[in-house]
């Protein structure tokens, strides 16, 4: 049985917007001043961490330069992608990314196009680790644990090596968080309904992975439901937030790209790939197996979030707040043992739930009662039966121990690799190849290129020829079309080397057998190579390359 | 050129379109924006009646119902109030009697007020009539409440009114009103929804920000803002949208009361013309409403705008609810910019999204008041949708060329002249003949005129008012010497 609050209902009568505004500020800031204190210092901490060193850190990989390129695409030429659009992911992120970019020119601020999309990311980091704290408060946690929880994602060195690069993921992050922090209002609106139905279309729309976490989030608003208005909460949200994800369906099919047919990219056609036809990373058992290479990868930075997250998982599985967010874990965990196709940067998707998990299951043991408070009414009779019978004292003892054991275990290395992390390093390779190949090469040369290094030579150096970015040159059937000869290849040295080479490039690898080097950059990191193809050479026609229509 | 024109305009009905959907769900859902505001209790618990009341009925040739209507509003749970049938006596006298004869059987309880003697009948004539009367007699009464004579209020319907005017300070509490016949046809679901909708949600979403035209009936005025506005306009359609934009426009409160158990129950109209002649007379009035201009005395830039939209707001509905396809279709085969394109789907959804609201509040009806919803009302629902906003839009249209030619007089059914001689009918007069007094109509009457006028108030009898000109019709609100007149 519910217990229902009486409350009287007086029409109140309506002050004009300013006053309204500054009694509502005044209320607010009233309400939330410890909070603050405790949240602004946390983001200064976060902000400073992930830009200090972020220009040069981590190295310059394939997909910023491919979303960036899309992105100015979208500002400068009204396209959703330089080459043709195959449907490979949902547009919202570099839409994102480009509205952020005509408001404030970002194309134009930098010196490369890498460093505004990292300036977006550290927007996306800070609205996160926020958000964090946030949905940390909603779900019942301390001021100090949801601090914990933000400062353990803004600290994390393997958080802040994959949120520093210009993912999607790191942009569908804080739509997550806001929609579950909407789902968990404490008003209960319909207003708020709606906003976390459009913030999970939005990730949606940033990119479609976020779509497993739908049960999730459905779980966290039907548990924060009130009888009294629920049916409406629920079908706006359902609604809205199914309209909204509908516009990319509905794009595609204003354009004739929904279903698949001859001599177009299609929509469906290119989920239908994406869901079976890609071959999987292998079973995380096998050590053979490209998801154990990319698994071990991660833990190279760090083992003790990722793993505290899981442990943290089991201990939170207690009270029924925490259980969808238990449950986001293990779909995003599913994700990867599961034995499909993993992205590389599919660890973004883990880390902020380990850090709010973590800090859960520390207020768990603690036993803080407001966890146990699924909702307002049930305190009273869920609270005795569910708590722990430990005293108070030995409750706060263990978790004394459980967070100084944590902070004993990432203190050394978590400063050492952010210290390596924020240090100053020389320019990317790619970075000076771009340069030498504006100062050297004439405008009208073709040349087959590094995503990366796209939108600084069209943007910035102009190279009105259009550089072809390297796997476009064998996927996309209008670069092939187009091709009557190549100038100058320039990308890191491994894309010559890898096994499947010859046919993931055989134009790029014939190109290279009739060309010589001509600059070599090297930093450190990648080592990147000119080379000049030679003038006789003539890609061959398209019909014999073209391997594949469908992306990388 | 001609494109850009063309895309300009496009690009204005689907963002006006936008608005409006998104206005019409905020007000449809206003009521359920929290918890909190949907909480059965929030109107708290009332206490022992303190204000003495009079409910004022005007009856016209409402001989079937009248009877059953005053054997409950004698009965009501309150310890200080009066009914006040307000009757024109010589042309109404099988009503007349059956009243007379309810005075007899509950003495002190009903008192007989007699229409005055102009050739236009319209409710508004009639309630100030009886208001003169209260004041002749110098009745105490703090607040009066309308009744139309069909209405069967709720028994505790006046203490939980009584207890609202002492809680809120409101000048006004408006209490709910219901359809009920949502079955036997394919519009009257939707018609009843509209109902269900305005007098739970969007009123109070209107008295919230203050523009709040009110409804016809189960509405109560306290004495102080009557006298201060001096009564009802007499000249108006719509009487209680006007009423309620001159408490907006004082910047009184207005209390909205909705509880299902408490709502006056009506029926939806006899048939689908009529249905449609009293939505255009609405539409006309809130057209005269608008024109009138009152709400520019409105205290808030925001209010004045909202009162545009609340006046408009039939209006813009009506036509976006037709609109939404056509506009997706033309963006489809007219190659439309992309982003525009997607934009007019957001019309077609919110369209959609109001159906599925529908249904969810047809099955909240059904439930809150004991009524079977079968599958094919729900069906109905669906596929009435559409066609009912293209009545809607055509009653609007009709509305519009009516007060663009300026015809306000309202066709009079055969009874109403009958008995009238050119000279009393002034053909410039409006002569409403719509919902309000949809009742049984008898075969004309010829009969003589009832020639003793007299009022029954427990034992006095008093001299009739005095004969009033058509004309003379805005003099009669002169009798409120205490405050000014507002308009």
């Amino acid at each position: 049985m519910t217990v229902r609050v009486a409350t009287t209902y007086l029409p109140q009568p309506l002050l004009p917007l300013p006053a309204r505004l500054r009694v509502t500020a005044r209320f607010w800031l009233e309400r939330h001043r410890r909070s603050l204190v405790l949240l602004l210092p946390t983001l200064v901490v976060a902000g400073a961490v992930h830009a200090v060193g972020m220009g040069s850190y981590p190295n310059w990989v394939d997909d910023p330069g491919t979303y960036l390129s899309q992105a100015w695409s979208l500002q400068y030429e009204g396209t959703l992608s330089p080459y043709s659009y195959f449907y490979d992911h949902a547009p919202a992120g570099w839409i994102q990314i480009a509205v952020w970019s005509m408001l404030t020119g970002g194309f134009d601020r930098y010196d490369s196009a890498i460093s505004f999309g990292n300036e977006c990311m550290l927007i996306a980091k800070v609205t996160s680790v926020g958000l964090l704290f946030v949905l940390g408060r909603r779900l019942g946690f301390g001021r100090p644990a949801a601090t914990g929880a933000s400062l353990l994602f803004a600290l994390c060195p393997l958080v802040l090596v994959y949120s520093r690069w210009t993912f999607l993921d790191n942009l569908v992050t804080p739509w997550l968080l806001l929609a579950f922090v909407l789902a968990l209002s404490p008003r209960r609106s319909v207003t708020a309904g709606i906003g976390a139905g459009l913030a999970f279309g939005m990730a949606a729309l940033t990119k479609e992975t976020a779509l497993v976490l739908l049960p999730a989030l459905a779980w966290s608003l039907w548990q924060n439901r009130d009888p009294r208005n629920w049916i409406y909460v629920s079908i706006m949200a359902a609604f809205v937030g199914s309209w909204l994800m509908a516009m990319y369906p509905v794009y595609a099919l204003l354009k004739g790209e929904l279903f698949p047919g001859e001599g177009h990219t299609s929509l469906l056609g290119t989920a239908g790939w994406q869901l079976s036809g890609r071959s999987g990373s292998g079973s995380i058992l096998d050590p053979a197996s490209q998801v154990r290479g990319m698994v071990d990868g991660w833990l190279t930075y760090d083992r003790a979030l990722l793993a505290a997250g899981l442990v943290a998982a089991v201990v939170c599985t207690g009270p029924r707040r925490l259980r969808p967010v238990v449950a986001v874990l293990v779909l995003q965990v599913f994700m990867v043992v599961r034995g499909g196709y993993v992205p590389f940067m599919h660890v973004i998707n883990l880390l902020p739930w380990c850090a709010l998990l973590t800090a859960g299951a520390v207020e768990v043991v603690r036993g803080n009662p407001e966890l146990w408070t699924g909702s307002r009414h049930r305190i009273a009779n869920r609270l005795g039966r569910r708590l722990p019978a430990a005293p108070v004292w030995l409750r706060d003892y263990v978790a004394a121990v459980v967070v100084l054991g944590l902070l004993a275990v990432v203190a050394v290395p978590w400063a050492t690799s952010l210290q390596q992390m924020t240090a100053a390093r020389p320019r990317p390779a790619l970075e000076e190849a771009t340069s030498w190949l504006a100062d050297n090469v004439p405008r009208t040369a073709v040349l087959v290129v590094h995503d990366s290094m796209w939108t600084d030579l069209v943007h910035k150096h102009r190279f009105d020829s259009r550089p072809i970015i390297v796997y476009k040159l064998d996927t996309d059937p209008a670069v092939r079309g187009s091709l009557t000869r190549l100038d100058y290849l320039a990308l890191p040295d491994w894309y010559y080397n890898i096994p499947d080479a010859q046919a993931k490039y055989p134009t790029l690898m014939a190109a290279r057998a009739h060309a010589k080097p001509v600059a070599r950059f090297d930093n450190g990191g990648d080592v990147v190579t000119v080379w000049k193809v030679d003038r006789s050479w003539r890609p061959a026609p398209a019909s014999t390359a073209a391997p594949s229509t469908l992306g990388p | 050129m001609l494109d850009l024109l063309w895309i300009s305009l496009l690009w204005g009905a689907t963002l006006l379109m936008i608005v409006v959907g998104v206005t019409t769900l905020t007000f449809q859902l206003y009521k359920w924006r929290t918890p909190e505001a949907n909480d059965p209790d929030r109107y708290g618990e009332p206490d022992t009646p303190q204000l003495p009341g009079v409910i004022m009925l005007a009856a016209r040739f409402e001989d079937k119902v009248i009877g059953a209507t005053l054997d409950q509003m004698v009965r009501l749970d309150h310890p200080d109030y009066l009914v006040m049938v307000i009757i024109d006596h010589p042309d109404d006298p099988e009503t007349l009697a059956i009243v007379r004869a309810k005075v007899q059987r509950y003495p002190g309880r009903i008192m007989v007020v007699e229409y005055p003697d102009t050739a236009i009948h319209n409710k508004p004539i009639g309630l100030n009539a009886a208001l003169r009367v209260l004041q002749e007699l110098n009745h105490p009464w703090q607040w009066v409440g309308i009744a139309d004579a069909e209405d069967l209020f709720h028994r505790d319907l006046l203490r939980l009114v009584d207890y609202r005017f002492r809680q809120t300070g409101a000048a006004v509490v408006q209490a709910g009103v219901q359809l009920m016949d949502f079955e036997n046809s394919w519009w009257r679901a939707a018609n009843v929804l509209e109902y269900y909708k305005w007098f739970q949600s969007r009123l109070k979403f209107q008295a919230r920000i203050g523009v709040m035209p009110l409804g016809g009936n189960t509405v109560f005025f306290r004495r102080s803002f009557l006298e201060a506005i001096g009564g009802w306009d007499e000249t108006c359609l719509t009487e209680d949208c006007k009423i309620g934009i001159q408490a907006s426009a004082r910047g009184e409160k207005i209390d909205v009361v909705y509880i299902e158990a408490m709502v006056t129950r009506e029926e939806t109209p006899p048939t689908l013309r009529a249905f449609v002649r009293q939505r255009v007379r609405w539409m006309q009035g809130f057209i005269q409403v608008f024109s009138e201009r009152q709400w520019m005395q409105l205290p808030t830039a925001t209010q004045r705008v909202m009162a545009i939209y609340i006046l408009g707001f039939q209006f813009f509905q009506a036509f976006t609810g037709v609109v939404a396809p056509i506009l997706v279709a033309f963006a489809l085969t007219q190659k439309a910019p992309m982003v525009l394109a997607l934009l007019t789907t957001v019309p077609l959804g919110i369209s959609i999204l109001n159906i599925m609201i529908d249904i969810i509040m047809l099955r909240q009806f059904g439930r809150s008041f004991g009524s079977k919803v079968r599958l094919r009302d729900y069906a109905g629902l669906v596929w009435g949708a559409y066609p009912f906003q293209v009545v809607l839009a055509l009653a609007a249209v009709r509305a519009c060329a009516r007060h663009l030619s300026g015809r306000t007089n309202w066709v009079k059914t055969e009874h109403a002249g009958a008995h009238m001689t050119a000279a009393q009918m002034a053909p410039e007069q409006p002569v409403p003949v719509g919902a309000a007094y949809a009742g049984p109509i008898p075969a004309p009457l010829t009969s003589a005129a009832d020639e003793t006028v007299e009022i029954d108030l427990r034992t006095i009898t008093l001299d009739p008012p005095p004969h009033r000109a058509p004309d003379d019709a805005a003099r009669v609100l002169d009798l409120f010497t205490t405050s000014e007149r507002s308009r």
